[in-house]
Order: C-alpha cells, then structure tokens, then sequence
C-alpha cells in the first residue's frame, strides 16, 4: 500500500507543482535513521523524494503559520497575495490545519490540503522496546540494535537487527497508541483525497484517564513530579505542537517573569502545567509533543485529560469544523457570568453551570 | 588580511571568579534627555582595591549588576581620568533598566569590568580624530572626549572633530560637557538636530550623515570613531569614504545581546568574534569580513 | 608497553567490575545504570547506582550534566548583597562515558579555560580539577556515530584519565572484568593508590586489545563516511562553509527544523548559557542556566532588534560554531560525531546531512 500512496502523493504534488496552483509542497521523505519518515519541502524537480509510508508521524500543520506571517518588524498588513502551500495531511494534521484556521493564523484558501486517509503510524518507541525485550535484563541498546525497517505488503513491520536478525511485526502491535485511539483518521475537509481507506476510528482512549483519576491525588502527584523530573526545558514540545504558535511564548516572558529558565522542577512542572491548559480546546491529540520529547516524558497522559476535560465539559472537541470556535474563545449569553455581576455568589451547582 | 584593531588595556590575569561584580553605590542619577527615559549613573566602588583594580580606557563596557532583577551591559561613559566614580548612561527598555530608573541615591548595585575592548588608543595617538555620533550611543564617546580633552592627553592628538547629533535638543546627552565642549578650543563641537525644532537654536539641522557630508571634516591623517543606531551608522559610512577615509580607519562600536560579557557564554557572536571580548569596537574592515548578524 | 620505572603510579591493571564502586572512595561516583525511569534500551549516568550497565552504545545525557549542570547557582544574595558563592569544591569519579564524550569534556576545558579569551570559568574548573573520568572504549559503531570523521575514534584517549575496555571469556580468565589503562598522570595515580584492586595485564592481552581497537577504528570509519577527515584536516570543513555563508543550500538543509533546543541541549560540546536571577521579596540567588542559539529570543536585543530573525539563520549558526568559529577560535570541531542530535531531532534533520553537503565542495586551496 504505501509504494503505491507514495507513487499517487509524488503524482499529485508534480501536478500541483507543474500547473502552478502551488508554489511549494510539504509532506514526507525518506528519514536518514530506521522507522522514521522526515518533513520535505519540495518544488517540481524533487518531487521524486517525497514517500508515503507507515513512518510519517510528524504533524505537518507546524510548518504553515510561518508562511502566513508578516515579517517580523513590519507593522504594514502583508502587501504580497498570501503563498500557495500544498501540504499532505492525515486526519490529526487536517483538525491541526482547521485549528489554525479558526486561529486565523493560516489562510484556508491559499492552502491546498491533499488528504491522506490514516492508517496509523508506527511508534518507533514501542519497536524499540520490543527489540530491547529480546535482550532480556533491561535489555540491549535498542538505538543501534535496529539497522533497517521495512512494511510489507502484508501487512507487517519487518526490522533488522544487529543481534536478533529480522524481526516481524503486525502493524497493530507496534502503531502509535494515539493512532489506535484515533477517533478522526479521516481528513475531511481536504482538497484532494488520496485513494484508499482510513482506519476504523478508535474510541478516544479515556479509559486511560478514568483508570488513572481512580487512584490517589498523591499517586498521580507523585506520577506526575516523576515524569516532569526528567525535563530539561528543551522546549521541543511545544515548538513540535501545530497550536503552540505564540511569537513569545510565556515561558519567555520577563516582564512579567512567570517562571524561571531552567529545569528547576518547579519551573519544568508549571511550563507543562500551563502549556497544557493553553492547549486546552485547541490540542488535537496528534502526540507531536510526546514524540518530540527527548526524555520519553509521558506528556500524552495530560493532554488527553485536557482534551476529556473540554469535552465533558463543553461538549467540544477540535475536529473538521471551521465554524465551530473553541469554547475558551468564546463568551455566549447561555454561559454563566456571575464571577462578574455577583462575585461573592457561592460556588453552587448553577454558579458553576457552563 | 586581518587588522588587528589594538592592544586591551594591559590587565591583570582574569578575576578568580569574573562572574561575580564589584560592589558600588549610586552616588548621583542625573535626567539626561527630555523624554526623561536617560539617566545617567555616578557609581563609586566600595572598596578602593576595586576601584584600582577597574583600569578601563574609553570605549569599554561593564555589565551593572542590579542583584534581583539581572545585569546589563553598559558603556563606560565616564573617562578613566575622572578617577572616584563611575559613569553610565542607561535608556529604559526593559526589567533591569526599569529598576535602575527606579532607583535612588545610596542604592547599592554591582558593577563587572571591564570589559571588551576599547577604542584603538594606540592607533589613535597622533592622529586627528572625527568623531561622529547620534542618540544615545554617545556614551562611550563621551569617555573617548573626556579622557582626550584631559592635559595629560591632549598633546598625544591632532584636531578633534566631534559631530553629535540627535531628535531635538532636548534630548542631546551630557549638556554641561556640551557647553564646556562648545566653548573650547580643544575640539570642533558641532551639534546637530534631525528637524526645524521649534526653539532657539544655533546648531545644525539635518541628520547626521548629510550634516557630516556638509561639514566634510578632513580624512587627512585622520580616524573616525563612529557610534550610533545602525541606521546612521549605514549612511554615515558611505559619506565618510567619499570624505577619503579608508575602510580601516573608520572604527566602530556595535552592540549586541550580551550576557557573560567574557566570551563564555556564546550568545554574542558575530561570526567568530565575540562582541563582548573581540569588540565591541571594530573597524569598518574587519566587519565586512563578518557575517551581517548584528 | 610495559611499565616505565621513571614515571610514577601505575600504567595498566585488570579489575573486576563488581569491583568498579570500590574505586569511588569518598568522590561521586556516576556510572551507566539503568535505575528509575530510563526508557527501555537505554541508560543513562547515574549517581551511585546499585548495578552498572554495560552492552549499551550510548550514554543519554553527555558529561557536561555533572560538570555544567543544567541549573547552577552563582552566588545567592540578600537584598542587594552577595551572601554566598558556592564554587563546587567535590571530587567525582566518572565510569563508563564513551572516548566521544571525554574528548568532549577536553574540549569544554577549553571552552571554559583560560586558553578561551583568556577569563576562567571557576566553577567548571574546579569541578573538572577534581574529577577523575574513566571512559569505555566501543567495539563496534552505531547507526549514528562519526566520531572519526570529526577528528576521534572508539578508542581514543583524549579527555579521558583512564581508559576501560571490557575483556571477553577468555582473557584473564573469569570474564566480568575491564582492561583499565591510564592516560594522563593524574589517572596513573589514581590506579597506583587503588592497586590492591588490579591484577596485573600481561604485554600479550594488551596486544589483543590493540588489535581490537584497530578493528573497531576501521569499522566506524566504514559505517559512516562522510566525505571529509577532520582529525587530518581541521578546518577542512571551515574552509568550504566560509565562502558559502550566504548560499542557498541552508535554506533546503533547515526547511524542516522547528527550533526547539533538543539537539544543543543534548549535545556534548553545545555550552551556551544564559545568567539570570531569581528572587523572591529580597532574598536570592543568580543561577547559570542551559540555553540555545535555536531559541528565537537568544540574541533578541532590548531594542526588539534581533540579528537572527528566523531558523535558518539559527541553524546556520549551529553548525558554523561547530566547523568554522570555534575552530578559529580554538583549534577546534566542536562535534565529536556521538551522533545524538540525530536521534533527539523530532523532524531528523541530520548533521551528516550538512557535513556531506559542503564535505563535497572543492577545497578552496585546490579551486581551479
């Protein structure tokens, strides 16, 4: 399947590219380390190395807002008509792109969206602690044990290794668990669709949360500061995140100084604490952060609680409707307001209604 | 072909701990400009080995340490023959000037220095001197003004042109030395304004670079000590070579982001050069040698 | 090699490894480990930990977490006044680290020297004076290293005090048990006061090892040629990147990169800092913290000014710190091929990528 998904991807942005109704297309080449797919950025002439396969995890939505920008130090509203940007995306990248949308910080019309119905994307951790497994006692250096992965056209994830030969997977057993949860696989909305199936939607993976919320505040605490305590404030999360696209984040701030620049675990608690809740409404679970995270910080825990937390609450989700804004960017008549006219109100059961 | 811009100051082997700062106290803030968001600070050191310690020439900086808020690096604007105090000029823009401006008389801050190097005494002995400046970058010119004006100095230069320019007059720095300045026969002041401004005045009106072009000083024997935004700094260098200087002996101060101020922290680099300890005087040669990343 | 009668201390001994903790005495002692929350099929330098990993390629965090620690407090005051400087006075035994990463630590002694615009960093350097760092020689490459092509190798020395190299069933009898060679006079020494822990390495076994060390040089050399041997010619890279500054390839190189700080904060020789202060009411202290030439506000002026508007500029820098600055500045290549930018870059943009792009350029010397 993806030989032939690479041969339509490369077709359709060698045509976009040729007629001239995109001046640049980004989508996916082939990585230079096992089990990974890289971002490309190709005009007509490299349209050759653009693939399409099981390793194509980042979300490309990251790149567009730049496109769209005005040159920093130039107050004038944008003189040039916006770019033309053709972009691949899977369901996660399309819900990413609508965000932005609504964000106002990519022009829909100028962007031309080529679907790609998901199948999944391998998780590149879950192989390598497989291969880890096979050395026993915590096992061998996985990074170096994997000298190739290939899929084949059953269905399987095929990894040579140093010391194991050739390990065979099925796909399921190995995809991205945001992937298995996946409730969107689908990209609606897109300008052109790539041929094929999505996968069966999943069913959001709460369970995760409502198992978690079942133990005590000092265990998940405890979680919690033992997770974060790996954080070295690289920052890769929330660069690597399509709606973190603040132009001073924060966290950077110093007037006012809202937390402190290194990995004190205070400072690196609050940044993941408040660069989740401003995710709120807006996060589409893509895992991008979680990938990005050099320390194999469990970052995907929180941001599916606040996305749980938003849809329980709001019954919103960030998905394929650009019409729909997001409940933290709006105020209507039918949401309380006595935090307002009647601050000393009790917080009763209708002082806190939605 | 690289040249060498001068020699630092001979300074004794590096602080055992040159992150730390020197104890001083604000002995006097004085309101430079109009706008009120220039104050100049007379710092004195605490303990007399530190103030002997702090051998500078014009043309460095120091980072001023304000302990809670941060440092930033300043250029020394008081001449080393004016030897109890300390002089900066700090503009508000941001957490640590803001505190600084909020201060008062008495308040103990920090001072680390100096550093960087200074402008190219060696070369610039026996020369005549045109000096061209506009805003607030006249800082360290005014160390540069003081320390040649000085007796013990004068004899070692030719003629000194100074042309210091800025919005209006009331935002012209140091005014008692621009009057002393003025009235002296050491130095051709000429002081100018960017617009028509509204007051009595006797100096020039125009930007710097068309006053300069108009004044045309001499390149004969001569070196040009230039600072000030990088906007004048760029019109200005082309009418200084029309006037003949070379490339060469047209000296710059540039600014840049600084932390450590001694080359270890690795922020301020332009190309291979470190603001804080290659510059932040160069020439105009060395710099078109440089990436333009500053 | 035998044992030279002029030179004191002791130049070689066996050891067991059971017998590696016993060598710490009252220093910190960090070795490789597996403890707490290591992902499956790595480790990490650990402090004190109860079983020291072997069969790993890679340390995750290079050496410059023990001598430059992410956060370091300067000084603390009181209100306007300097209450404390803590200058790290501890000793520190280091096991384990990879000959990439000791040479690492040997260049950050530059960095932080005096040789380095002639000011003194005291808190690395006294940690460093007091450290004793005894590396792991490499078998066999990894995917992701190109140690020889910067100028080092799986066996090299440099940086290193000692040097370890795990002996296989066979040699010296029980297996479990490290070659330890001395390098530097402090490491011979430090062998010659814990010498009731080696047994003696006979010229022959020596000479095994030797061999091995060729084999695993050519291996490496083998799996990763890049195009350019900067141990043969430093500023090989420097010469070709100079001109090109401004060319449009940088462009296609860092299209991908999303500016987060990952590949400079877990680089070996990456060293930039930022200095900031932290205070609450009156009481505080200044700390040195981690920071990176890919954050946008890096050199962003007060003014609003920033001299490097966008990645590729930020990137561009990266790499000609690397290959060009420092090695203008110091003689050196502020990259010893440990290959973990690679693995750590969310969108693998991969520094071979840029070193085989101008590695291909004609010398400038050579231009016709």
């Amino acid at each position: 399947m993806s030989n032939a998904r690479t041969a339509e991807i490369q077709k359709i942005a060698k045509d976009l590219l040729e007629e001239g109704k995109v001046e640049l297309f980004i989508g996916f080449q082939e990585g230079t380390v096992p089990l990974r797919s890289r971002p490309a950025f190709v005009q007509a002439e490299a349209v050759e190395s653009l693939v399409w396969d099981s390793f194509c995890a980042n979300n490309l939505a990251v790149y567009l807002p730049k496109y769209y920008e005005n040159q920093p130090g130039r107050r004038k509203k944008r003189e040039k008509p916006y770019p033309k940007i053709g972009v691949a995306a899977k369901g996660c990248d399309m819900r990413s792109i609508v965000a932005l949308t609504k964000e106002r910080q990519v022009q829909r019309d100028s962007l031309l969206v080529v679907g790609v119905p998901c199948e999944g994307m391998i998780d590149t951790r879950k192989v390598e602690a497989a291969v880890a497994a096979k050395g026993g006692d915590g096992g061998a250096a996985a990074a170096d044990e994997i000298l190739e992965a290939r899929e084949t056209e059953a269905g399987k994830l095929e990894v040579t290794t140093r010391s194991f030969g050739v390990l065979s997977f099925d796909r399921e057993e190995v995809l991205q668990d945001c992937c298995l949860e996946c409730r969107f696989p689908m990209p609606e909305g897109a300008d052109i669709l790539l041929s094929g199936q999505a996968r069966k939607p999943g069913d959001g993976g709460y369970a995760r949360i409502e198992q978690f919320m079942k133990k005590s505040s000092e265990e998940r605490w405890d979680y919690f500061s033992t997770e974060l305590s790996r954080c070295i404030r690289c920052n890769a999360c929330r660069q690597a995140c399509p709606t973190c696209w603040c132009k001073e984040c924060f966290a950077e701030q110093t007037d006012l100084k809202w937390i402190g620049v290194g990995n004190t675990p205070s400072d690196a608690m609050i940044f993941q604490i408040i660069r989740v809740f401003h995710q709120a409404g807006r996060c589409v679970e893509c895992d991008a952060c979680y990938r990005a995270c050099p320390m194999h910080i469990d970052l995907r825990l929180y941001t599916k609680k606040i996305v749980k937390d938003v849809e329980d609450i709001f019954g919103y989700l960030p998905a394929f409707d650009a019409e729909a804004l997001p409940p933290l960017a709006t105020f209507g008549d039918e949401q309380c307001d006595f935090f307002i006219t009647d601050p000393d109100k009790a917080e009763t059961a209708e002082g806190t209604g939605q | 072909m690289k040249t060498p811009v001068e020699q630092k100051p001979a300074r004794q082997q590096s602080p055992a701990n040159p992150y730390l700062p020197y104890p001083v106290v604000i002995e006097d803030i004085t309101i430079e400009n109009e706008a009120k968001d220039l104050k100049t600070f007379k710092l004195a050191f605490e303990r007399e080995e530190d103030r002997k310690a702090f051998r500078y020439l014009p043309g460095q900086f120091a980072e001023v340490s304000v302990l809670g808020s941060g440092e930033s690096p300043f250029g020394i604007a008081s001449s080393p023959t004016e030897q109890d105090y300390l002089l900066f000029t700090v503009k508000l823009t941001g957490s640590v000037t803001a505190e600084l401006h909020g201060s008062e008389p008495g308040r103990r801050l920090g001072v680390r220095g100096p550093l960087g190097n200074s402008f190219p005494w060696d070369r610039l002995r026996g020369k005549r001197i045109v000096i061209v400046s506009g805003g607030f970058a006249f800082t360290t010119l005014r160390s540069a003004v003081t320390y040649m004006l000085h007796p013990d100095n004068r004899g070692n230069f030719g003629d000194i042109f100074a042309l210091y320019g800025a919005r209006s007059p009331g935002e012209l720095m140091y005014k008692n030395e621009l009057a002393a300045w003025k009235a002296s026969d050491s130095i051709d002041l000429n002081l100018a304004v960017d617009r028509e401004p509204g007051e009595p005045w006797d100096g020039k009106i125009g930007l710097v670079p068309n006053v300069l072009r108009e004044l045309a000083p001499s390149a004969e024997g001569a070196i040009a000590l230039v600072c000030g935004p990088p906007i004048m700094i760029r019109f200005t260098i082309p009418v200084l070579q029309e006037l003949g200087f070379a490339k060469e002996d047209i000296i710059l101060s540039l600014e840049n982001r600084m932390k450590c101020g001694i080359g270890k922290c690795g922020r301020c680099n332009v190309g291979a050069k470190y603001v804080c300890v290659d510059g932040p005087v160069f020439s105009f040669a060395e710099l078109e040698q440089l990436p333009p990343e500053y | 090699m035998s044992d030279s009668k002029e030179r004191t201390g002791m130049d070689r001994g066996i050891i067991k490894k059971s017998d590696i903790p016993k060598l710490a005495g009252e220093r910190r002692f960090f070795a490789p480990a597996r403890e707490g929350t290591v992902p499956p099929g790595t480790c990490e330098l650990q402090e004190n930990p109860a079983e020291i990993a072997y069969g790993f390629s890679n340390v995750r965090a290079p050496l410059k977490e023990i001598f430059f620690p992410q956060t370091e407090t300067m000084y603390t005051f009181d209100f306007d006044e300097v209450t404390d400087v803590p200058i790290p006075a501890e000793q520190i035994l280091v096991f384990g680290c990879r000959p990439c990463d000791a040479r690492a630590l040997a260049q950050l002694d530059e960095v932080f020297g005096p040789e380095n615009k002639g000011y003194t960093d005291p808190y690395y350097m006294k940690r460093r004076e007091g450290s004793i760092v005894i590396s792991l020689a490499c078998s066999a490459p990894c995917p992701t290293c190109f140690c020889t092509a910067t100028g080092g190798g799986p066996t090299e020395t440099r940086g290193a005090d000692l040097v370890a190299h795990e002996l296989e069933n066979g040699q010296a009898g029980d297996g479990g048990s490290l070659l330890i060679e001395a390098v530097t006079e402090k490491g011979r020494a430090f062998l010659e006061s814990h010498k009731k822990l080696f047994g003696e390495a006979s010229d022959q076994l020596v000479e095994e090892i030797r061999e091995k060390d060729a084999a695993a040089v050519e291996a490496v050399r083998r799996a990763n040629e890049l195009g350019v041997d900067l141990g043969r010619q430093i500023d090989a890279l420097k010469e070709r990147m100079d001109p090109l500054f401004d060319d449009e390839r940088w462009q296609q190189l860092t299209a991908g990169c999303i500016g987060c700080g990952a590949c400079t904060y877990l680089c070996p020789t990456c060293y930039c800092f930022d200095i900031a202060d932290e205070s609450r009411m009156y009481e505080g202290r200044r700390i040195r913290t981690w920071d990176s030439c890919q954050f946008a506000m890096f050199t962003k002026h007060a003014s609003g000014h920033n001299p490097r508007t966008n990645k590729k500029e930020r990137l561009r820098q990266r790499f000609m710190h690397k290959f060009s600055y420092a090695v203008e500045n110091m003689n050196e290549v502020l990259c010893v091929g440990c290959g973990r930018c690679i693995t750590a870059c969310p969108v693998n943009l991969d520094i071979r990528d840029v070193i085989r792009s101008f590695a291909k350029e004609p010398s400038r010397e050579n231009a016709s």
